[in-house]
Parts: structure tokens; sequence; C-alpha cells
């Protein structure tokens, strides 16, 4: 009767996961047993009791950097991916339900912007906008969101002649209404799921950019440049990578998990329960 | 006296990419007057369906004009075409493609009555009421469309189309997916309604017999073209067209 699911335990359990980390990037600044900006005399510390992941080159220490770094990142990866997909939806659904001429200039931005490979168009935009956080940010949404209005416009326009529709129309929705109650419930799902399934990408090119130098600049603490900064002393000095790289892989980990449980919860296919409870 | 649907002289062409474009309805020319069941006959991709559509201006015409009570409504938009559906319904041929998947079978059917500003009690009061009379419990106006059977999905279509009351319904093939049991009660509230309410109706029905026991006149169609009306008599039993003596002959095969 009802439409709820139950949530599986294994997604529950990733759900768990995720709140984790977003406790602790919420909580950042609190946790951090250190200042993450303070330079002390003691550089390249191994971990210790002091210094749960040892300090970098300047004395800093690693594991209050990791911490800001994380929010840092995932802050600006949340920013990037909610920014996408509310521009990416609302110019394909508008696309598709009204045409015309909007569609056919917003379609060929599209096309433009998916022939290229979107790291590379992306990285070409940071270059551009000279580096920093937020215009590597806005590069990487600048090239992301037509999949997102591309998705959408599909949506919309197969969405556009079902019957339901039609039969809403006869109901006497406005247009407004249409979209709201009939069309939007359907676009978002999957939607939603792309979102999510993105999140791990996201932070992965983002990282990416401030390991070139293109995103987050130095002493702003962000995991892509830690890595990059700790490049060199790699063989020498292995924590001051694998304390930022570390945080990296469990933080993408968390999201592509929660990504591929929200797919699984929400295909439609699977209406009683997710897949892999079986 | 004035029809309340007439359809001047509307064609509707279809562009498929890659394809010649198809006529699906020719030039189709018809009056219904108050009161008044219209039943439509042809084959399979005949257009019937597609009229419909161009009558409830859910697809818009190639040429032609469609009039409702007087009121030239072809190019009707907004607001003016919420106002001709309270008076015009129009009953999918698939029921349970015509109710969101996402909402109940209540919610579908009071919508309009929602949008009309009609309080949720007393929807949900209609709404129950209506579904008694097409012959479904209470309880359905909390099921899902997958929950119930395409019958039953088919009742709730037709209490949709009622809640409003309008004064014309265009029923595409509305007991297709009925036993003939279920098919007859239907017919008589849908009988009882047009005669309480001075409802006119647009049948189509690939059933005959039905045809000829619940409409007035009969049109047939094929290949998009009106090739014969008259009344159920002459045009069941005494056909002229070679399409409607088609039909009548492989309806008399299973008597
Ligand atoms: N959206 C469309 N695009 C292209 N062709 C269409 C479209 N809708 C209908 N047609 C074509 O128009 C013709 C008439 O279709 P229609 O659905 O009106 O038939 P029908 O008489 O209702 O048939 P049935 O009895 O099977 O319901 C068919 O040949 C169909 O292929
Ligand atoms: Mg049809």
């Amino acid at each position: 009767m009802t439409h709820s699911k139950r949530i599986p335990l294994r997604f529950g359990v990733v759900l768990g996961l995720a709140l984790l980390l977003l406790a602790v990037v919420v909580l950042a600044p609190q946790l951090c047993p250190h200042d993450p900006n303070a330079q002390t005399f003691a550089p390249l510390q191994p971990p210790s009791l002091a210094h749960w992941c040892g300090t970098d080159r300047y004395g800093r220490d690693l594991f209050s950097r990791v911490l800001v770094g994380l929010q840092t990142s995932v802050c600006a990866t949340l920013a990037l991916v909610a920014g996408i997909t509310a521009v990416g939806t609302a110019v394909g659904v508008a696309c598709g339900y009204w045409g015309g001429v909007l569609d056919a200039v917003a379609m060929r931005v599209c096309d433009v912007c998916l022939a290229f490979p979107g790291l590379v168009l992306a990285l070409a935009l940071a270059t551009l906008f000279q580096g920093g956080l937020l215009q590597a940010v806005l590069a990487l949404g600048l090239v992301s969101w037509p999949k997102y209005a591309r998705m959408a416009r599909s949506q919309t326009l197969t969405l556009k002649q079902a019957d339901f529709i039609q039969a809403a129309k006869l109901a006497g929705d406005t247009g407004g209404q249409l979209l709201r109650r009939h069309m939007l419930p359907h676009i978002l799902g999957p939607i939603l799921v792309t979102a999510t399934l993105d999140l791990g990408t996201m932070m992965m090119e983002l990282a990416g950019l401030s390991f070139l130098g293109l995103g987050a600049q130095p002493p702003t603490a962000e995991l892509g440049s830690m890595i990059s900064g700790g490049r060199s002393m790699m063989q020498t000095h292995p924590w001051v990578i694998f304390a930022p790289g570390g945080a990296m892989f469990v933080a993408v980990a968390i999201c592509n998990l929660v990504g591929d449980g929200v797919r699984d919860y929400l295909d439609p296919r699977n209406s009683g329960r997710p897949l892999y409870d079986k | 006296m004035r029809p309340i649907l007439q359809l001047d002289e509307v064609s509707k062409t279809f562009a498929v990419r890659g394809k010649p474009k198809t006529t699906a309805v020719d030039n189709v020319s018809l009056c219904l007057y108050p009161g008044e069941t219209l039943g439509l006959v042809g084959q399979s991709g005949s257009g019937k369906s597609t009229l419909a559509r161009l009558a409830a201006r859910l697809l818009d015409p190639s040429s032609g004009s469609i009039w409702l009570d007087g009121r030239d409504i072809t190019g009707a938009r907004g607001r003016q075409l919420r106002a001709v559906y309270r008076e015009m319904q129009l009953v999918f041929q698939a029921p349970s493609a015509s109710f969101d998947p996402r909402k109940t079978l209540g919610d579908g059917i009071g919508e309009s009555l929602r949008n009309q500003g009609c309080s949720k009690l007393e929807t949900g009061k209609r709404v129950e009421q209506l579904l008694e009379q097409c012959g479904l419990e209470r309880e359905y106006a909390r099921r899902y469309p997958h929950e119930v059977s395409g019958g039953e999905c088919q009742r709730a279509a037709l209490a949709r189309a009622l809640v409003g009351k309008p004064k014309l319904i265009l029923l595409d093939e509305p007991t297709s997916a009925l036993d003939v049991t279920s098919q007859r009660q239907i017919l008589d509230l849908l009988a009882q309604w047009r005669d309480r309410e001075q409802l006119s109706y647009l049948l189509i029905c690939h059933n005959l017999a039905l045809v000829e026991h619940f409409c007035h006149r009969v049109l047939v169609m094929d290949q998009g073209e009106i090739v014969e009306q008259g009344t159920p008599e002459q045009v069941i039993f005494h056909p002229a067209s070679p399409t409607a003596r088609r039909l009548a002959d492989a309806a008399s095969l299973w008597k």
C-alpha cells in the first residue's frame, strides 16, 4: 500500500558511514587537535601520539590539515554537484517542456561541451580563471551541467507524451502544476542517482585540479593540493602523502557506495527491495 | 439545436522522421448534439483515438476547426483550455497509463476538483462516492495504479471523467478491459448519467452489439476518413460502404 521501501542493512551501513563523514566534515574545526595552519619547528615528523599523522615540511599537524582539507574538498564537491544538478535539471526541463529557440540554443551549447573530454575542458577553463578553489568549482561546473540538462530534457520529452500527463491537463492543471506534481517527481529520481554517483568523480576531479595547482591555493588545506605538495617526499616521508591520500580514498569510496545504494534503492525495476538484498 | 461538439473539416498529419507523412485523420466533419451518443467504429489504426485527442485539444489539428457548444476552441490555450475541460472530458484507451504511477487513484480522480478549489475533505467524499457508483470499493481511492487490475483501472478512469460533471465525454474504448457483465454495468451507469444530466458521449468501441444497443448514431472510419454514418441499424444491418460491410460481417461471424 505505501510507497516507502525498507532500507536494507547494507545500504543502511553505507548511509551511516556517509553520515559519519558528514559529521566529521561539519565538525572538522572542532575535531582538530592542533591549528591546521600553525607552523612548528618539528617538520616531517613521523606519526606519533602528539601528531597522529605526523607533520608536513612546515611542521604543521597533518591530521588537523587532513580534517580541514576534507572539509574543503567535501564542501566544494557538494556545492559543485548541487549546482550542476540544479542548473542542468532546470535548463533540461525548460528545453524539453517549451522547446523552440531556447531548446535549440541550449542543446547546441551542450553539444559543444559534451564534444570535449570534460576534464580537459575544465583544465583549460581553470587555467583561464587563473586558479583558486572557487574558480576550479566554476570551471568543473561549466563543463559538467550539460550531462544533467540532456538527461532532464530527454526525460521531459518522453513524459510530455505520456497519457497521465495529458490526463492531468484534462484535470485542469496549469503548466507549473503539471511540472511540479507530475513531471519533476519522475525526472528527479534518475537525476538524483546520477548526482550521487557523480559525487566521487567530482571530488577526484576537483582534487585533480588542485593537484595541478589550478584549484585551492596554499596555504589552504585541501586534499588535492596537499598530495601535490607532498609529492617530492613520497619516498622519504610517505605519511605526507598517505594521510591526505587515504582520506581522499575513504571519502570517494563512501560517495560511490552511497551512489550505488541510491541507484538500487530508486530503481523502478526493483520496486520491492534493492537488488543486493535478495 | 446547437451541437455540443462540432468538428469542421479537421485533418491531422503526423510527420515521422525518415518516413512519408501519415494522415491519421483526413478532413473529418461531425456534429454531436446534447444528450446524444455518437458511436465511432473502425479498424485498428483508422484514426479513432487521434480524432478523440484532436477533439479534446490534446493534439493540434493540421487544419480545420473544433467547436464546443458554439465556441471555437481550435486555438484555445491555458485558461481557456482549462475552462473547456470543465465541460469536456476524455477517457483514455489505456486506462492504467492514464494515471500517474506515483499518485493514488483517489488523487488522480480528485485532481480536477482540487484544481477548482474543492476542499480535501469534500473531494475525498465525492471521489469515494463516485468510485462506489462505478462499482469500486472506497478503499480503492488509496491504491496506486499498479495495485489494481486493468478493469478496475478503467472504472477509476470513468470515475475521473465523471467527477467534474462535464457535458461531454469522449470515451476511447471504455469497456475494452472489462468482462461482459461489467461492460453492461458500466454502460448502464453511463446511460443513467446520460439521461439524468443530458450528457453527450462520443463512444469509440469495437463491439458492434454494444454500439447498436447504446448509440443513437454511428460513424464508420477508415484510414482517417468518415466513410459512412447513420443509425446503428443502417450501419450494422444495411451497410453501404465496403468498410462498414467488412466490420458487420466480421462481427456476425461470432454470432
Ligand atoms: N504520435 C503519432 N505519431 C505518428 N503517427 C501516429 C501518432 N499517433 C497515431 N499515429 C498513426 O495514426 C494512425 C491512427 O492511429 P489511432 O491511434 O488514431 O488509431 P485507432 O483507430 O485509435 O486504432 P485502435 O483501434 O488500435 O486504437 C495510425 O496509423 C498510427 O500509426
Ligand atoms: Mg485507439
